[in-house]
């Protein structure tokens, strides 16, 4: 599925209008998807049942089996086994929470991770026994670490809404980052610190700490203090990992504020995540080279942006930033020109704002939102649960998949409303920002007709004999390759444009003042 | 040689990388293991641990009586008399619980105390033949002290009062002194009903700062206090409860660390506040069990504590007030949907809806979280 027509789902969902496909994340679709792996559901069926209520040894043949499979790592039937003694049983029932735990985790291991969150975020809150309450925060821990994940149900009601006295260190260094975390957020900073003094030094969760400690130290304006915990974070996170890049492009963004930009390129080069999706950084770096004066290698990653994997990662910035550049060395035609690109993309979505339409009116914005953290995890999420609802349609045991399908409609309703508010929420933010961007654009054009007096003023007083130069002002002998049209992901963020400054070149228009 | 000197370089820096390594989280293929929970087998286990125990016990009270035999006019023949009472008490409770263990339904029967009882006699008896005999041992406060124990234990309370006053009287120095105040507090005021008596030993206690026992002293006297209906009294000490330093750990004594004193002591203080603060805004409550309290999960006990307590005097603005901050920082859905009753209630009896924004996004939230009963309803029968 394409991103314009994710995007189209969107607003349908957020319309409420059904578009005749398959439904967004009610009952799933008929067509299996090619990457969910086959099971062999009919194998093993559990018995037929007589009653609603077993015999306590029929219970057992249910856990016993269920146990079983699970060992043999035949989690399609373990959990039906399993479920189906769950469902016939009380939670007073000997071995309930085991049952729970182990149908928990064999619908981890079939793909049904927001299942198996609902489950054991129960299940551990309960405090069955310290061995099931250890085992279930480790994979709760793990799918944390995996993919998106319900945070209410995981974070704030398993883990923050329950003190865990006797569970071992790398689940406690988990568990506390998470309490710190979550007082922290609510205000309450010195417990919050109390539970980050327990993290031990050498886990991941300390790292992260220092991270969300840094930022805390930038909004307080301590940015010398928030540098070192980045680079001390910086310097203990292996590789490869979404938290360490993170960390680089905080590291970036302060060290860009405070005007190294030098050390800001660096760290942005060295960002490890796929170049297709770092089109927000690439702005910014582009940014970084226009402050060092350098405006060609800024145009040049600009250029990128042009690149199809790139089309709906535009943001207002983008043409005001380009105008600027092509106005410092003088190409006003073409500064003007992408402010009208800029009034031509946004036009629509300004006279929306103005109209004061509804947020699905304006798909130009709803790109723009999607990219906000807050709103792209949601967003992942409701993927999450989309490709995850879909395989129910695989299982055959019918009480099982009946009571997975409504778990999945349920939670996609849920995180649908959550999906909407804040989208609402960041709409208006993104008008008001909108409107400061148009603004800025008229004062663009505003700046760039004065220059363009000033230079033709400066023109014909000057003395001096008009040389056409280069925009960094020398000329470098080197090789350049031309560029053909078409756009490599590890050439993204290679490119550089030619700009001769022609702030001492006539032309065309300023024969009318002649 | 160099080349097991640089073999042993690149060995050192792979283990200082392994060192420096983040531990990660746990491998994927890691499987978990069920644990059967056999009672039968568990109780049997329990049984032949007590069994072993009583016979090591056995085989110790024979020894330390040949002991005893071979240390005639020994200097430390008190301490090994002293040994000797220990090790019958500590018979005494093995033989206790094997003897409640035994029955099928788990039940306790007259018979089941009668032979821990006569082992606590031996050992007073022992304890006994000490203060006789050896007037001057320096251990003789805790002679009296754990005598003092045994008679309790057996019922024996006009004993007991007696040997916790010679400890006052005689050894007001010794580290049992406060310990004895505690007690002979605790039995004026709950057996006695003498508020005045308990309220004198306990401020006895008071007197010896260091004493791990000022801590609980303080809690009771404060309920002393409220008995007394001095509740700015009661909560100056509860207040002074809470920030006792930590006890000392050198006293075998388990009177009052069955329970966190300190996490008692806060939570009453929400039974006190609203007496002695009638006109605190709820601000200022919240600030004040803020300042108190030592982390959000006993923050969030006492505000439950003090929400109800002002829902009960009717005081519905301060009550509203901490329902919304326990609805801020919980998230369990029943006690979310506890909270919005309280709070919608309070509202309604105050009658006006000034935040009525706020708390209609609290009754929602709680609202919202209560999917799981509609998923599976058998798991919401005892859970």
């Amino acid at each position: 599925m394409t991103t314009y027509q994710r995007f189209i789902m969107i607003l349908a969902m957020i319309i409420g209008v059904s578009l005749g496909g398959p439904g967004w994340c009610a009952t799933p679709s008929s067509t299996t998807p090619a990457a969910v792996p086959q099971t062999d559901w009919d194998q093993d069926k559990p018995p037929e049942k007589k009653d609603t209520q077993m015999s306590e040894q029929d219970g057992r043949y249910l856990f016993d089996k269920g146990y079983e499979f699970y060992t043999r790592k035949k989690h399609a039937e373990a959990s039906q086994y399993l479920h189906q003694f769950l469902s016939r049983h009380t939670p007073d029932t000997v071995d309930y929470e085991w049952a729970e735990f182990f149908f928990g985790i064999s619908l981890k291991e079939l793909g049904y991770t927001h299942a198996s969150v609902d489950i054991l975020s129960h299940l551990v809150g309960r405090k069955p026994n310290p061995k099931i309450v250890n085992y279930t925060l480790e994979v709760l821990e793990q799918i944390s670490l995996e993919g998106p994940f319900d945070r209410d149900l995981l974070v704030d009601r398993a883990l923050c809404d329950h003190s865990y006295g006797f569970i071992e260190d790398h689940m406690s260094d988990f568990v506390h980052y998470y309490h710190g975390e979550y007082d922290w957020e609510h205000g309450l900073y010195e417990w919050g610190d109390e539970h980050f003094a327990k993290i031990q030094t050498n886990s991941y969760y300390y790292q992260k700490f220092l991270f969300k400690k840094a930022l805390r130290e930038y909004y307080r304006q301590r940015n010398d203090e928030a540098v070192e915990l980045l680079k001390t974070a910086l310097f203990n996170l292996p590789d490869g990992t979404v938290l360490k890049d993170d960390v680089r492009k905080t590291l970036a963004r302060i060290y860009y504020e405070t005007g190294k930009f030098e050390k800001a390129d660096i760290l942005y080069q060295h960002i490890e995540m796929n170049i297709v999706e770092q089109a927000q950084n690439l702005l910014e770096r582009a940014w970084v080279h226009y402050r060092m004066g350098n405006p060609e290698r800024a145009m040049g990653l600009l250029y990128s942006f042009q690149a199809p994997s790139y089309t709906n990662s535009f943001t207002p910035e983008f043409y005001i930033l380009k105008s600027f550049i092509y106005k410092d060395v003088c190409h006003y035609k073409k500064a003007m020109q992408v402010l009208d690109q800029f009034r031509e993309r946004y036009g629509d979505t300004l006279e929306n704002i103005y109209q004061r339409r509804k947020p699905q009116d304006n798909n130009a914005m709803l790109l723009v939102i999607l990219n906000k953290p807050r709103i792209k995890r949601l967003w992942e999420f409701l993927n999450t649960l989309e490709s995850e609802s879909a395989k129910c349609a695989q299982i055959q045991d019918p009480e099982l998949k009946s009571y997975l399908e409504r778990l999945y409609v349920l939670e996609s309703e849920v995180s649908e409303r959550r999906f909407r508010l804040l989208v609402n929420d960041e709409f208006e933010k993104m008008a008001n920002n909108m409107l400061r961007f148009e603004e800025e654009a008229h004062l663009m054009e505003y700046e760039i007709g004065l220059d363009m007096y000033q230079r033709v003023h400066d023109f014909h007083y000057s003395e001096d004999d008009a040389q056409e130069t280069d925009a960094g002002g020398t000329e470098v002998a080197k090789a350049v390759y031309q560029f053909q049209g078409e756009f490599w992901n590890d050439e993204l963020d290679d490119y550089e444009v030619i700009l001769p400054n022609k702030c001492q070149n006539a032309e065309e228009w300023d024969i009318f003042f002649k | 040689m160099k080349s097991r000197h640089i073999y042993s370089v690149c060995l050192m820096f792979c283990l200082v990388g392994l060192a420096g390594t983040l531990r990660a989280a746990p491998p994927d293929d890691q499987t978990y293991v069920y644990e059967q929970k056999n009672e039968a087998e568990e109780k049997r286990r329990y049984l032949v641990k007590l069994n072993q125990d009583k016979e090591k016990c056995d085989l110790a009270i024979i020894n330390t009586k040949t002991l005893i035999a071979r240390s005639k006019n020994r200097p430390y023949l008190p301490e090994i008399y002293l040994r000797l009472a220990e090790l019958y008490i500590e018979k005494s409770r093995i033989a206790y619980f094997l003897r409640k263990s035994n029955q099928a339904d788990g039940g306790e029967q007259a018979l089941d105390q009668y032979e821990s009882n006569m082992l606590k006699q031996q050992a007073i008896e022992i304890y006994q033949r000490l203060l006789n005999q050896y007037a001057d041992f320096a251990y003789i406060d805790k002679v009296h002290f754990f005598m003092a124990h045994e008679y309790r234990e057996l019922g024996q309370i006009d004993e007991m009062i007696k040997h916790y006053q010679v400890i006052i009287a005689k050894y007001p120095q010794s580290d049992y002194a406060p310990e004895a105040h505690l007690l002979l507090g605790d039995y004026f005021f709950s057996q006695k009903q003498d508020v005045d008596q308990s309220t004198h030993h306990y401020e006895q206690v008071l007197k010896y700062p260091q004493s791990p026992a000022t801590g609980a002293a303080k809690y009771k006297l404060a309920w002393c206090r409220i008995n007394l209906v001095d509740y700015k009294g009661a909560l100056v000490l509860f207040e002074e409860s809470v920030m006792s330093p930590q006890a000392k750990k050198d006293l075998n004594i388990d009177t009052y660390r069955r329970v966190d004193v300190r996490l008692e002591s806060l939570v009453d203080m929400a039974f006190c506040y609203p007496e002695v603060y009638k006109d605190a805004k709820p601000e200022e409550a919240l600030a004040y069990f803020k300042r108190y309290a030592w982390s959000r999960p006993v923050y969030s006990t006492v505000l439950e504590k003090l929400a109800y307590r002002y829902y009960v005097k009717k005081k519905w603005a301060q009550s509203a007030a901490i329902y919304r901050e326990l609805a801020f920082i919980r998230q369990e859905p029943e006690k979310l949907l506890e909270f919005a009753k309280h709070i919608f209630e309070c509202v309604q009896a105050i009658g006006h809806y000034q935040n009525a924004e706020k708390d209609v996004a609290i009754i929602v939230r709680a609202l919202e979280k209560q999917k799981f009963p509609s998923m599976w309803p058998r798991r919401t029968k005892t859970s």
